[in-house]
Protein backbone atom coordinates (compact mmCIF):
# COMPACT_ATOMS: atom_id res chain seq x y z
CA UNK A 1 0.00 0.00 0.00
CA UNK A 2 1.77 3.46 -0.61
CA UNK A 3 0.73 6.34 1.18
CA UNK A 4 -0.90 9.40 0.41
CA UNK A 5 2.63 11.16 0.53
CA UNK A 6 3.34 9.31 -2.96
CA UNK A 7 0.21 10.21 -4.44
CA UNK A 8 1.03 14.14 -3.89
CA UNK A 9 4.27 13.72 -5.16
CA UNK A 10 3.11 12.60 -8.12
CA UNK A 11 0.48 15.67 -8.41
CA UNK A 12 2.99 17.90 -7.91
CA UNK A 13 5.02 16.84 -10.51
CA UNK A 14 2.26 16.62 -13.07
CA UNK A 15 1.62 20.28 -11.77
CA UNK A 16 5.28 21.16 -12.38
CA UNK A 17 5.87 19.51 -15.77
CA UNK A 18 2.40 20.64 -17.55
CA UNK A 19 2.58 24.48 -16.55
CA UNK A 20 6.06 24.36 -17.40
CA UNK A 21 5.49 22.71 -20.56
CA UNK A 22 2.82 24.88 -21.78
CA UNK A 23 3.91 28.47 -20.01
CA UNK A 24 7.45 28.36 -21.35
CA UNK A 25 7.22 26.97 -24.93
CA UNK A 26 4.39 29.95 -25.74
CA UNK A 27 6.57 32.74 -23.85
CA UNK A 28 9.85 32.05 -25.29
CA UNK A 29 8.22 31.90 -29.11
CA UNK A 30 6.46 35.22 -28.05
CA UNK A 31 9.93 36.28 -27.31
CA UNK A 32 11.73 35.18 -30.25
CA UNK A 33 8.93 35.49 -32.78
CA UNK A 34 8.46 39.33 -31.75
CA UNK A 35 12.35 39.92 -32.31
CA UNK A 36 12.40 37.95 -35.66
CA UNK A 37 9.75 40.08 -37.02
CA UNK A 38 11.60 43.27 -35.63
CA UNK A 39 14.07 41.94 -37.54
CA UNK A 40 12.94 41.15 -40.64
CA UNK A 41 10.61 43.22 -40.92
CA UNK A 42 7.71 40.96 -41.59
CA UNK A 43 4.94 41.18 -38.53
CA UNK A 44 3.52 39.64 -37.26
CA UNK A 45 4.04 36.58 -39.81
CA UNK A 46 7.30 35.24 -38.07
CA UNK A 47 5.10 35.73 -34.79
CA UNK A 48 2.50 33.87 -36.14
CA UNK A 49 4.80 31.20 -37.59
CA UNK A 50 7.07 30.52 -33.67
CA UNK A 51 3.50 30.21 -31.48
CA UNK A 52 2.13 27.39 -34.24
CA UNK A 53 5.61 25.53 -33.55
CA UNK A 54 5.09 26.26 -29.86
CA UNK A 55 1.49 25.10 -29.89
CA UNK A 56 1.91 22.19 -31.56
CA UNK A 57 5.62 21.29 -29.72
CA UNK A 58 3.36 21.62 -26.65
CA UNK A 59 0.73 19.33 -27.76
CA UNK A 60 2.87 16.86 -28.92
CA UNK A 61 4.60 17.05 -25.36
CA UNK A 62 1.94 17.00 -22.69
CA UNK A 63 0.23 14.13 -24.75
CA UNK A 64 3.46 12.36 -24.18
CA UNK A 65 3.67 13.29 -20.54
CA UNK A 66 -0.28 12.50 -19.54
CA UNK A 67 0.72 8.73 -21.15
CA UNK A 68 3.86 8.52 -19.26
CA UNK A 69 2.22 10.52 -16.00
CA UNK A 70 -1.02 7.62 -16.68
CA UNK A 71 1.25 5.14 -16.50
CA UNK A 72 2.94 6.53 -13.22
CA UNK A 73 -0.38 6.35 -11.63
CA UNK A 74 -1.39 3.18 -12.55
CA UNK A 75 2.20 1.94 -11.03
CA UNK A 76 1.13 3.58 -7.97
CA UNK A 77 -2.11 2.20 -7.33
CA UNK A 78 -0.32 -1.47 -7.81
CA UNK A 79 2.67 -0.73 -5.75
CA UNK B 1 -10.15 47.73 -22.19
CA UNK B 2 -7.08 46.72 -23.42
CA UNK B 3 -5.49 43.37 -23.34
CA UNK B 4 -2.53 43.33 -20.66
CA UNK B 5 0.50 43.83 -22.67
CA UNK B 6 3.35 41.49 -21.39
CA UNK B 7 5.33 44.14 -19.61
CA UNK B 8 3.45 46.13 -16.53
CA UNK B 9 2.88 49.31 -17.27
CA UNK B 10 3.88 52.31 -15.30
CA UNK B 11 1.42 54.13 -13.70
CA UNK B 12 3.42 57.27 -12.19
CA UNK B 13 7.05 58.10 -11.24
CA UNK B 14 9.30 58.57 -7.88
CA UNK B 15 12.14 60.10 -8.41
CA UNK B 16 12.95 59.08 -11.64
CA UNK B 17 12.21 55.69 -10.71
CA UNK B 18 8.83 54.26 -12.78
CA UNK B 19 6.12 52.57 -10.22
CA UNK B 20 4.63 49.78 -12.54
CA UNK B 21 0.74 48.54 -11.20
CA UNK B 22 2.66 44.86 -10.64
CA UNK B 23 5.17 46.65 -8.33
CA UNK B 24 1.99 48.29 -6.48
CA UNK B 25 0.45 45.01 -5.71
CA UNK B 26 3.91 43.76 -4.62
CA UNK B 27 3.75 46.12 -2.25
CA UNK B 28 0.41 45.91 -1.00
CA UNK B 29 0.97 42.02 -0.74
CA UNK B 30 4.60 42.95 1.47
CA UNK B 31 2.14 45.50 3.59
CA UNK B 32 -0.24 42.74 4.47
CA UNK B 33 2.24 41.02 5.83
CA UNK B 34 3.66 43.51 7.90
CA UNK B 35 0.75 44.71 9.24
CA UNK B 36 -0.19 40.78 10.13
CA UNK B 37 3.40 40.69 11.86
CA UNK B 38 2.58 43.70 13.59
CA UNK B 39 -1.09 42.56 14.47
CA UNK B 40 0.25 39.78 16.16
CA UNK B 41 1.86 41.71 18.66
CA UNK B 42 3.66 40.17 21.20
CA UNK B 43 3.70 36.28 21.53
CA UNK B 44 2.17 34.34 23.87
CA UNK B 45 3.34 31.53 25.79
CA UNK B 46 -0.03 29.74 25.73
CA UNK B 47 -1.62 30.72 22.21
CA UNK B 48 -4.99 32.68 21.64
CA UNK B 49 -6.71 33.39 19.05
CA UNK B 50 -5.43 35.05 16.35
CA UNK B 51 -1.99 33.85 16.92
CA UNK B 52 -3.20 30.15 17.31
CA UNK B 53 -4.50 30.27 13.90
CA UNK B 54 -1.08 31.24 12.81
CA UNK B 55 0.85 29.33 14.58
CA UNK B 56 -1.35 26.37 13.34
CA UNK B 57 -0.42 27.79 9.58
CA UNK B 58 3.41 27.70 10.59
CA UNK B 59 3.03 24.39 11.74
CA UNK B 60 1.57 23.09 8.75
CA UNK B 61 4.18 24.71 6.46
CA UNK B 62 7.31 23.48 8.53
CA UNK B 63 6.29 19.74 8.74
CA UNK B 64 5.32 19.85 5.10
CA UNK B 65 8.96 21.46 4.63
CA UNK B 66 10.31 18.39 7.00
CA UNK B 67 8.82 15.78 4.52
CA UNK B 68 11.12 17.07 1.94
CA UNK B 69 14.20 18.08 3.60
CA UNK B 70 13.94 14.78 5.79
CA UNK B 71 15.57 16.32 9.72
CA UNK B 72 14.10 19.32 11.43
CA UNK B 73 17.44 21.36 11.64
CA UNK B 74 16.89 22.16 7.57
CA UNK B 75 13.72 22.17 7.71
CA UNK B 76 14.19 25.18 10.26
CA UNK B 77 16.96 26.62 8.04
CA UNK B 78 14.83 26.46 4.78
CA UNK B 79 11.44 27.41 6.33
CA UNK B 80 11.96 31.46 6.15
CA UNK B 81 12.85 31.55 2.18
CA UNK B 82 10.40 28.84 1.42
CA UNK B 83 7.53 29.59 3.28
CA UNK B 84 7.64 33.19 2.60
CA UNK B 85 8.18 32.59 -0.98
CA UNK B 86 4.39 30.41 -0.56
CA UNK B 87 2.50 32.88 1.47
CA UNK B 88 3.77 35.83 -0.86
CA UNK B 89 2.88 34.47 -3.94
CA UNK B 90 -0.29 32.91 -2.62
CA UNK B 91 -1.11 36.11 -1.60
CA UNK B 92 -0.13 38.35 -4.39
CA UNK B 93 -1.65 35.75 -7.57
CA UNK B 94 -5.02 35.54 -5.65
CA UNK B 95 -5.22 39.31 -5.11
CA UNK B 96 -5.52 39.73 -8.65
CA UNK B 97 -8.97 38.40 -8.68
CA UNK B 98 -9.58 40.98 -6.37
CA UNK B 99 -12.56 42.92 -7.73
CA UNK B 100 -10.85 46.62 -9.15
CA UNK B 101 -7.66 44.11 -10.28
CA UNK B 102 -7.14 45.09 -14.13
CA UNK B 103 -10.41 47.31 -14.30
CA UNK B 104 -9.40 50.15 -11.99
CA UNK B 105 -7.07 52.55 -13.68
CA UNK B 106 -5.52 55.71 -15.27
CA UNK B 107 -5.73 57.16 -18.37
CA UNK B 108 -2.31 56.93 -19.96
CA UNK B 109 -0.40 56.80 -23.45
CA UNK B 110 -0.32 53.28 -24.87
CA UNK B 111 1.38 52.28 -27.42
CA UNK B 112 0.91 56.17 -28.65
CA UNK B 113 -2.70 56.12 -27.70
CA UNK B 114 -4.85 57.12 -24.62
CA UNK B 115 -5.96 53.68 -23.30
CA UNK B 116 -7.31 52.96 -19.33
CA UNK B 117 -3.93 51.42 -17.22
CA UNK B 118 -4.85 49.35 -14.47
CA UNK B 119 -4.06 50.42 -11.03
CA UNK B 120 -3.11 46.84 -9.96
CA UNK B 121 -1.74 43.91 -11.66
CA UNK B 122 -1.09 40.73 -10.08
CA UNK B 123 2.63 40.78 -8.89
CA UNK B 124 3.46 37.67 -10.76
CA UNK B 125 2.35 38.97 -14.08
CA UNK B 126 5.56 41.19 -14.36
CA UNK B 127 8.16 39.07 -15.60
CA UNK B 128 10.89 41.41 -13.67
CA UNK B 129 9.41 39.88 -10.24
CA UNK B 130 9.29 36.17 -11.04
CA UNK B 131 13.22 36.42 -12.59
CA UNK B 132 14.22 38.18 -9.27
CA UNK B 133 12.45 35.26 -7.36
CA UNK B 134 13.54 32.86 -9.20
CA UNK B 135 17.38 33.91 -9.44
CA UNK B 136 17.32 34.11 -5.52
CA UNK B 137 15.87 30.91 -4.89
CA UNK B 138 18.58 29.43 -6.86
CA UNK B 139 21.44 31.67 -5.23
CA UNK B 140 20.04 30.82 -1.98
CA UNK B 141 20.11 27.18 -2.64
CA UNK B 142 24.22 28.26 -3.79
CA UNK B 143 24.63 29.97 -0.82
CA UNK B 144 23.41 27.13 1.61
CA UNK B 145 25.53 24.20 -0.01
CA UNK B 146 28.85 25.97 0.10
CA UNK B 147 27.88 26.43 3.68
CA UNK B 148 26.82 23.33 3.99
CA UNK B 149 29.30 20.92 1.87
CA UNK B 150 32.31 23.57 1.94
CA UNK B 151 33.54 25.39 -1.05
CA UNK B 152 35.98 22.55 -2.55
CA UNK B 153 33.01 19.99 -2.03
CA UNK B 154 30.23 22.41 -3.16
CA UNK B 155 31.75 23.71 -6.51
CA UNK B 156 33.27 19.91 -7.30
CA UNK B 157 28.98 19.29 -7.86
CA UNK B 158 29.91 21.86 -11.33
CA UNK B 159 33.16 21.98 -12.13
CA UNK B 160 35.00 18.59 -10.93
CA UNK B 161 39.05 18.80 -11.01
CA UNK B 162 38.92 16.87 -7.55
CA UNK B 163 37.41 14.28 -9.18
CA UNK B 164 40.20 14.14 -12.03
CA UNK B 165 42.89 14.18 -9.13
CA UNK B 166 41.71 11.48 -7.49
CA UNK B 167 40.70 9.64 -10.37
CA UNK B 168 44.92 9.46 -10.56
CA UNK B 169 44.99 7.45 -7.59
CA UNK B 170 43.05 4.89 -9.28
CA UNK B 171 43.79 3.71 -13.14
CA UNK B 172 43.64 5.03 -16.78
CA UNK B 173 39.95 4.03 -16.60
CA UNK B 174 38.98 5.89 -13.55
CA UNK B 175 40.47 9.04 -14.99
CA UNK B 176 38.70 8.44 -18.32
CA UNK B 177 35.06 8.50 -16.34
CA UNK B 178 36.02 11.50 -14.32
CA UNK B 179 36.50 13.44 -17.43
CA UNK B 180 33.18 12.36 -18.64
CA UNK B 181 32.03 13.49 -15.27
CA UNK B 182 33.74 16.95 -15.70
CA UNK B 183 31.97 17.12 -18.78
CA UNK B 184 28.83 16.24 -16.89
CA UNK B 185 29.12 18.89 -14.35
CA UNK B 186 29.32 21.42 -16.67
CA UNK B 187 26.62 20.67 -18.35
CA UNK B 188 24.58 21.06 -14.80
CA UNK B 189 25.96 24.74 -14.66
CA UNK B 190 24.13 25.34 -17.79
CA UNK B 191 21.11 23.56 -15.61
CA UNK B 192 21.59 25.76 -13.15
CA UNK B 193 20.48 28.64 -15.53
CA UNK B 194 17.69 27.14 -16.88
CA UNK B 195 16.50 26.43 -13.00
CA UNK B 196 16.29 30.60 -13.24
CA UNK B 197 14.37 30.67 -16.39
CA UNK B 198 12.24 27.62 -15.88
CA UNK B 199 10.85 28.71 -12.42
CA UNK B 200 10.66 32.15 -13.60
CA UNK B 201 8.53 31.15 -17.06
CA UNK B 202 6.39 28.72 -15.76
CA UNK B 203 4.92 31.53 -13.00
CA UNK B 204 5.21 35.06 -15.15
CA UNK B 205 3.17 32.31 -17.77
CA UNK B 206 0.52 31.19 -15.72
CA UNK B 207 -0.35 33.82 -14.01
CA UNK B 208 0.18 36.51 -17.34
CA UNK B 209 -2.33 34.17 -18.96
CA UNK B 210 -4.95 33.91 -16.21
CA UNK B 211 -4.94 37.78 -16.13
CA UNK B 212 -5.37 37.78 -20.00
CA UNK B 213 -7.88 35.31 -20.09
CA UNK B 214 -10.08 37.05 -17.33
CA UNK B 215 -9.83 40.39 -19.17
CA UNK B 216 -11.11 38.36 -22.68
CA UNK B 217 -13.90 36.67 -20.46
CA UNK B 218 -15.01 39.63 -19.27
CA UNK B 219 -14.93 41.66 -22.50
CA UNK B 220 -16.99 38.67 -23.81
CA UNK B 221 -19.50 38.67 -21.09
CA UNK B 222 -20.23 41.05 -18.10
CA UNK B 223 -22.06 38.17 -16.30
CA UNK B 224 -21.64 34.53 -14.90
CA UNK B 225 -19.77 33.52 -18.12
CA UNK B 226 -16.17 34.93 -16.16
CA UNK B 227 -16.93 33.23 -12.97
CA UNK B 228 -15.31 29.33 -13.54
CA UNK B 229 -12.63 31.09 -15.62
CA UNK B 230 -12.34 33.19 -12.02
CA UNK B 231 -12.33 29.88 -9.83
CA UNK B 232 -9.64 28.30 -12.47
CA UNK B 233 -7.42 31.11 -11.45
CA UNK B 234 -7.65 30.59 -7.66
CA UNK B 235 -6.77 27.34 -8.41
CA UNK B 236 -4.02 28.22 -10.46
CA UNK B 237 -2.82 30.68 -8.35
CA UNK B 238 -2.17 28.09 -5.70
CA UNK B 239 -0.94 25.73 -7.31
CA UNK B 240 1.97 27.89 -9.02
CA UNK B 241 2.38 29.02 -5.54
CA UNK B 242 2.72 25.66 -4.23
CA UNK B 243 5.21 24.75 -7.24
CA UNK B 244 7.59 27.99 -7.00
CA UNK B 245 7.76 27.09 -3.07
CA UNK B 246 8.13 23.50 -3.46
CA UNK B 247 10.82 23.40 -6.71
CA UNK B 248 12.69 26.19 -4.05
CA UNK B 249 12.88 23.89 -1.59
CA UNK B 250 13.88 20.95 -3.54
CA UNK B 251 16.58 22.93 -5.19
CA UNK B 252 17.76 23.97 -1.22
CA UNK B 253 17.42 20.39 -0.31
CA UNK B 254 19.95 18.92 -3.15
CA UNK B 255 22.46 21.55 -3.18
CA UNK B 256 22.48 21.00 0.86
CA UNK B 257 22.57 16.81 0.38
CA UNK B 258 25.94 15.19 0.74
CA UNK B 259 25.75 13.27 -2.44
CA UNK B 260 23.38 12.42 -5.01
CA UNK B 261 23.15 16.12 -7.42
CA UNK B 262 20.64 15.03 -9.57
CA UNK B 263 16.94 15.97 -9.02
CA UNK B 264 15.65 12.10 -9.32
CA UNK B 265 18.04 11.52 -6.28
CA UNK B 266 16.02 14.26 -4.12
CA UNK B 267 12.51 12.51 -5.47
CA UNK B 268 14.11 9.39 -3.81
CA UNK B 269 15.36 10.49 -0.46
CA UNK B 270 11.93 12.66 -0.16
CA UNK B 271 10.03 9.84 -0.97
CA UNK B 272 12.00 7.78 2.03
CA UNK B 273 11.41 10.51 4.47
CA UNK B 274 7.57 10.92 3.24
CA UNK B 275 7.06 7.55 4.20
CA UNK B 276 8.59 7.52 7.69
CA UNK B 277 6.63 8.21 10.74
CA UNK B 278 6.74 11.84 11.75
CA UNK B 279 8.51 12.28 14.87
Amino acid sequence: MSSDAAYQRLALKIFVEFSGSIAIPAILAAVFGEWLDMRYGTEPWLLIVTMVVAFFATTVVVVRKARFYAREYEKLNKS
Amino acid sequence: MIIPPAAAEPIFEIGGIAITNALVNGWIAVAFFAILALALGRMQMIPRGFQNFMEVIVDFLLKEIQKVTGDEKRARAFFPIVAGIFLFLLFSNWLGQLPGTGTIGVYGVHHGEVALLPLLRPAASDLNLTIAMAAFAVLASHLFGLRALGFVSHVSKFINIRGIFQAFKKGPIAVLVAIVEFGIGLIELVGEVAKVMSLSLRLFGNIFAGEVLITVMLGLFSFIVPIPFMLLELLVGAVQATVFAMLTLAYLTVATDEHGHEEEHADDHASEHATEPAH
